[in-house]
């Protein structure tokens, strides 16, 4: 399953019992996430970094300087949601 | 979460080559879509906005009566192959992507119109009536 998220810098999407946020778009192609452990993850709309075991992030292009597209490649069982205050 | 209010599906033929073998199949893009622009709810009744949302499957009808060498352990019956991970950023290019979006987008949009025409709301004109 590939699932896109349209997302702003704070925003938080969860991820099973895992969750990221968006720390800060540096470029038009790039973006630095935090997770809930604290580690730092670079994401990128060149590739994909794995995040946990089975899934995996990357970015959408055209990220602007407030919004980017979140893109996630993971198993149908693993649920990935924006999270709503 | 919510049901996306734009689900369908877009099928295509993809080309596949391997070792100066080239097969053409079927796929089929299965998608769920929440766009960023303002639609008409069909559960609701009323317009409402979305946060970007697109979630895509996509499988490729597998057709073993083709391959000539085949065994007996091979299904004889087309049956659909799921391939999702074929979307993983890197293996198609940027262009494939951005088209699949903007397919998915159309149809979405497309679909907005009808319902808005069918409850009698003003619609939006057609790309060609622009």
């Amino acid at each position: 399953m590939a699932l896109t998220l349209g997302v702003k810098i704070g925003e938080v999407v969860d991820i099973a019992e895992h969750w990221v946020a968006v720390l800060s778009i540096d470029t038009r192609d790039s973006a630095t996430l935090i997770s809930n452990e604290g580690r730092k993850i670079e994401v990128s709309a060149r590739g994909m970094t794995e995040m946990v075991p089975e899934v995996w992030i990357g970015l959408g292009p055209d990220a602007t300087r407030s919004r980017l597209r979140l893109v996630f490649e993971a198993p149908r069982n693993i649920p990935i949601t924006r999270r709503h205050d | 979460m919510t049901t996306p209010p734009f689900t369908g599906s877009i099928d295509f033929k993809l080309a596949i080559g391997a070792f100066d073998v080239r097969v053409l199949r079927q796929a089929r893009l299965t998608y769920a879509y929440v766009p960023a622009w303002s639609y008409y709810d069909v559960r609701s009744g009323t317009e409402r906005s979305g946060e970007f949302q697109l979630e895509v499957s996509l499988s490729i009808l597998a057709l073993p009566r083709s391959d000539r060498s085949r065994t007996s352990d091979i299904p004889t019956k087309r049956y659909w192959a799921p391939l999702g991970q074929l979307l993983t950023i890197g293996i198609l290019s940027t262009r494939v992507h951005h088209q699949l979006r903007c397919r998915v987008d159309a149809e979405a949009r497309d679909a907005d119109r009808r319902h808005r025409l069918h409850v009698g709301w003003p619609a939006p004109d057609l790309p060609e009536q622009i």
